[in-house]
C-alpha cells in the first residue's frame, strides 16, 4: 500500500507540470475514448444543437425502464384496464383506474425528483404502449380519441402537480 | 503516516456471466473498456463498509446487471496483491487526493479531455490516470454508492454502500492459481 504523504511533493509537482497532451497520450494507451477539447468551442457546439424535448431525452430511459420493469407493470395492470382506458376515456368511472395506472407507471419509470410535464407524460405513455405491444405482442392498443385525450388531460393536472 | 496497516493481499469478489468463469480462470481478469468509478480496470467487491458480505454484493451485481444478457451468474474470487494500492477509504489519503483533484482542475482549466465532461467520475479518473502514468499506483480502493440490485437502483442516494477495488493490470497483481469460482447459479 502506498502512503501518499511520502510522495506528496513528487505528486504535487507532477500535477503542476503534466500537460493535456501527455495525459491524452496516456489515456489513449489505456483504452479511453477521450479527446482533448476546448470547453468554449464545445459549449458553442452544444448550443447550436437543438435541445432535445423531454420526451426525446427520456426515451432511452423509458426503454431501459421497460426492459427492466415491464413484466411487473404488466402483471399489475390488467389487459382490461389498458383496453378500457383507451376505449372509453370519457367515462368518469375510468378516471380512478387511469390514475392508478399512471401512478404505477410513474413510480416504475421515474425517480421521485424527476420533473415530467403532463403532456410529456402522455407522450411517454404512448411510447410505453407501443413498446409493450412490440415486446409482448399481445396487447391491443386502440388509438387515442380526442375525447379520451381531453379526459386524460383534465385529470393529469393533479398528477403533474 | 496514514495510520492504516499495510494490506498486501486482498480477497476480491467479481460478479459476472457464468460464461466468463472459465476464461477468467484460464487467462485472468480482463479490464473493461468503460471507465467506471476508479477508471478502466478489473473491479472487485472487497471487505469494507457494506452491510452484506462482498460475495453477496458481487452476486447481486451479477444478477441485477444481467438484464437478459445471460442466464447463469458466477462470483469469481481471487487473491489480489497490489504493492502500490491507493487506499481511498483512508481519510488522510482522501484528503491528499482532493488536493490533487483541485490541482488537476486548475491545471487543465478550460482545456480538458472531453471525458471530464461526461460521467460523475471524470475528474477523479484524470487524477488516478496521472498517478498510474507516473507508476505510483497499480490499484485503487474506495467506498462508493453502488447500484447492484433493484432496491439500490431506485433509491437516490450518494452515501457509499460498498467498497470497491479496481486493479489496473490484473496480470501483475493476481496470481492465476488464486482465481476460483466462489459460487454460481441460475438467474430466475
Amino acid at each position: 500500500m502506498i502512503n501518499l504523504e511520502d510522495i506528496d511533493a513528487e505528486l504535487t509537482s507532477l500535477f503542476e507540470t503534466i500537460t493535456a497532451e501527455e495525459l491524452q497520450t496516456h489515456l489513449d494507451s489505456r483504452g479511453y475514448k477521450i479527446e482533448v477539447v476546448d470547453l468554449a468551442i464545445e459549449r458553442e457546439k452544444q448550443e447550436k444543437q437543438a435541445q432535445p424535448t423531454l420526451f426525446e431525452a427520456n426515451e432511452v430511459k423509458v426503454r431501459s425502464g421497460l426492459e427492466r420493469d415491464l413484466p411487473d407493470v404488466w402483471q399489475s395492470c390488467s389487459a382490461q384496464l389498458w383496453a378500457l382506458h383507451f376505449d372509453d376515456g370519457v367515462n368518469a368511472s375510468l378516471v380512478t383506474p387511469a390514475h392508478t395506472y399512471k401512478e404505477m407507471l410513474m413510480a416504475k419509470l421515474y425517480h421521485p425528483h424527476d420533473s415530467v410535464s403532463a403532456g410529456s407524460f402522455w407522450q411517454m405513455q404512448s411510447l410505453c404502449l407501443g413498446l409493450a405491444e412490440e415486446k409482448l405482442g399481445e396487447i391491443l392498443v386502440p388509438h387515442l380519441t380526442s375525447e379520451s385525450l381531453a379526459a386524460a388531460n383534465s385529470s393529469e393536472v393533479a398528477l403533474a402537480a | 503516516m496514514t495510520g492504516i496497516p499495510p494490506s498486501p493481499v486482498l480477497q476480491g469478489y467479481h460478479g459476472t456471466d457464468k460464461a466468463n468463469a472459465a476464461p477468467i480462470s484460464l487467462g485472468n481478469f480482463h479490464v473493461g473498456s468503460a471507465p467506471e468509478w476508479l477508471g478502466i480496470g478489473a473491479y472487485f467487491f472487497v471487505e469494507g463498509i457494506s452491510c452484506d458480505d462482498p460475495p453477496d454484493d458481487a452476486k447481486n451485481w451479477a444478477l441485477f446487471w444481467a438484464k437478459g444478457r445471460y442466464t447463469r451468474w458466477s462470483v469469481m474470487t481471487a487473491k489480489i496483491s497490489a504493492a502500490k494500492l491507493l487506499d481511498l477509504t483512508d481519510r488522510a489519503t482522501l484528503k491528499l487526493f482532493n488536493k490533487y483533484r483541485k490541482a488537476c482542475r486548475r491545471r487543465f482549466g478550460a482545456k480538458v479531455p472531453a471525458g471530464y465532461l461526461q460521467g460523475r467520475s471524470g475528474l477523479d479518473i484524470l487524477v488516478l490516470e496521472t498517478m498510474i502514468k507516473s507508476g505510483k499506483i497499480d490499484a485503487a480502493k474506495g467506498d462508493f454508492y453502488t447500484q447492484f440490485n433493484q432496491e439500490t437502483h431506485q433509491i437516490p442516494s450518494r452515501l457509499p454502500n460498498a467498497t470497491l477495488l479496481c486493479v489496473y493490470r490484473p496480470e501483475l497483481a493476481i496470481d492465476l492459481a488464486s482465481i476460483k469460482e466462489h459460487s454460481t447459479g441460475l438467474i430466475t
